[in-house]
């Protein structure tokens, strides 16, 4: 399970925490990964963009999850907040 | 052809950290080539595991572990919370990078790492089975999960073998995501986990489980397991990671 925090400002992530179950190699880039998503326009398009050129940049492999769980689970998050 | 030796090791602390700073250790001596590949099979007193990525906060009842006296850790590898007891068997696995069992693909290296488990837990006469991504099965439920890691030149794997644990305890100290289903993931919990106790229907000692996972090894690896202690450079190793990660506040609880 991938759980997500977000916080987004001007329809921009701000801040975001992905932790979870997953394996992901090399683990020690995960902060970049996270770090590559700060900026990003707070649509699926955009977020999709960027978690796949990440991966790329950063040669991830990752198993039991693929980058599109990423994007799922940090599109529910912010869908979540926006409909409470 | 001799038979490849690898190095077998029985080294537990009563402390967790100390386990997990060990488990680190190793694979990095294996991979600067200083020791043989090696298995070490180990146990925790009473603590819960987390996965690299995953979050404390999230994942377990800090309450229940406060009163239940368990230790919260995180591992180096990827992968889900596990609770662990004296009722629960650990072996790990360190092989150098570019071992001939080694398979290109990730998920084949978990389930390769995962057969000499499996190999020994049949000997026992039980029906376990490998079950992707990293669990060993027996009659659908899981005894066994398992993570892995491709750093310092080597392929690590490290399994979880529940022989007898308290799977009440289990219950308690890891969470459930929400409150208002938490009797709902007790029972579910409790009803896709197995032992092995439970699964051959009588007791049975971790030494004897100990004995069948080196004998499954060793045949499903073609190996001898030579029966071996840490060096003096993996103690020191170990002993400073203790101290500038795995005991720390940080480490654990940061995420």
């Amino acid at each position: 399970m991938i759980r997500v925090t977000v916080d987004e400002k001007d329809n921009r992530i701000q801040r975001i925490a992905i932790t979870g179950d997953f394996f992901f190699y090399p683990e020690e880039v995960f902060p970049q990964f996270e770090q590559a998503l700060i900026g990003v326009k707070a649509d699926e398009e955009a977020i999709r963009e960027a978690v796949n050129l990440a991966y790329k940049k950063l040669g991830v492999v990752s198993v039991g999850v693929e980058p599109r769980d990423f994007v799922a689970a940090i599109m529910q998050t912010l869908r979540g907040r926006s409909d409470a | 052809m001799p038979e490849e030796a690898w190095r077998a090791l029985d080294v537990e602390y009563n402390d967790p950290y100390m386990n997990l700073a060990v488990e680190e250790a190793i694979p990095k001596k294996v991979g600067e080539g200083k020791v043989p590949n090696t298995v070490r099979f180990w146990r925790n007193l009473n603590a819960v595991v987390i996965g690299y990525f995953q979050s404390a906060k999230l994942e377990v009842n800090s309450e229940a572990c406060r009163n239940l006296g368990t230790t919260i850790s995180r591992r180096f590898t990827g992968g889900g919370a596990v609770y662990q007891d004296h009722g629960n068997l650990n072996y790990a696995i360190s092989i150098r990078k570019g071992h001939r069992l080694i398979p290109e693909d990730l998920l084949g290296t978990f389930k390769i790492l995962s057969l000499g488990a499996v190999e020994g837990l049949r000997m026992l006469g039980l029906n376990a089975e490998f079950k992707p991504l990293s669990d060993i099965q027996i009659n659908g439920r899981k005894v066994s999960g398992a993570a892995g890691s491709m750093r310092w030149g080597t392929v690590f794997h490290h399994g979880s073998i529940l022989i007898n644990s308290d799977l009440r305890i289990l219950s308690k100290v890891l969470s459930a995501p929400n409150r208002r289903l938490k009797d709902k993931h007790v029972r579910s919990v409790r009803k896709t986990v197995t032992t092995i106790r439970d699964e051959l229907g009588r007791d049975i000692s971790v030494d004897e489980v100990k004995e069948k996972l080196r004998k499954g090894i060793e045949k499903a690896y073609r190996i001898k397991l030579v029966v071996g202690t840490l060096t003096r450079e993996e103690e020191l190793l170990a002993e400073e990671l203790f101290q500038s990660k795995y005991s720390t506040e940080v480490w654990n609880l940061g995420r």
